[in-house]
């Protein structure tokens, strides 16, 4: 297999941080500073449900994305459509590798991370409740440090009300915002930042 | 013309209640995982060295 294709499992326990440097340049992390996270939300309406869910990574194969959405799938019976769950990265510069692109991480790693990534969402599926989606926008300066002419600067904020309790089951904020907060030679797992929005 | 207001009052709670619904209609659920490497993992990487405390 050559090294420079997506999302390489491998045989030994290794796992590379992603987002700096080229091919194991950066080294092997040194330990976690903090923990990442699978944050999943489901909302259903009408019938349908749409599964969404945020991982504290620079990124993730499509070969991966596929597996979780096999699990999803197969543990709700179907109930959620394999189009209509949706992975997202923060971006952290600080996570394990799961593209393959910075030396990738090993096949343990992997596979853990697509379990739990299909179990934060079938939780979220499982646990539902009927609730107010409360939608909000707004502007935040961004900080585009390529220099771009155009810079994404909206916020956009989803509040959850339990319709029973009247009381916020959930906030979920998206925000255009690099996450390289530790510099290129750390060598930490870090949310870089996620957990101060968490 | 009080016709005409209680009409167009009547028009304005419906598609308040219509909303209403719309808005009420939805179903949430959260779910939560560390996806942290475990600390056997941890262990690995260093190399036999003692990475610490699981910050989980």
């Amino acid at each position: 297999m050559p090294w420079w294709r997506a999302g390489p499992q491998l045989a030994s326990g290794e796992i590379y941080l992603g987002g700096y440097g080229i091919w194991k340049q950066r080294g092997l992390p040194e330990g976690v500073h903090d923990p990442i996270w699978a944050r999943a939300f489901v909302v259903e309406a009408n019938g349908t449900a749409l599964a969404n869910v945020v991982l504290d990574l620079v990124g993730i194969a499509n070969g991966a994305i596929y597996e979780i959405m096999d699990g999803v799938v197969a543990a709700t019976g179907g109930a959620i459509h394999r189009d209509a769950i949706l992975v997202a990265s923060t971006h952290t510069h600080a996570a394990p590798d799961l593209q393959g692109l910075w030396g990738g991480a090993s096949a343990e790693y992997r596979q853990y991370v697509i379990d739990r990534t299909v179990a934060a969402i079938v939780e979220a599926y499982q646990t539902r409740r009927p609730s107010r989606i409360y939608l909000s926008t707004g502007t935040a300066q961004g900080n585009n440090r390529r220099g771009h002419g155009y810079t994404d600067e909206e916020v956009t904020v989803l509040d959850i009300v339990d319709n029973a309790t009247n009381r916020r089951s959930g906030t979920v904020v998206n925000f255009a915002v690099r996450r390289a907060g530790r510099p290129s030679g750390a060598r930490w797992a870090s949310a870089n930042r996620s957990r101060e929005w968490g | 013309m009080a016709k005409t207001a209680a009409t167009a009052l009547l028009v304005v709670l419906a598609a308040a209640a219509a909303l209403w619904g719309v808005a009420t209609a939805y179903i949430v659920g959260f779910g939560v995982r560390d996806i942290t490497p475990t600390e056997e993992m941890v262990r690995r990487l260093l190399r036999g060295r003692d990475p610490g405390p699981h910050p989980a």
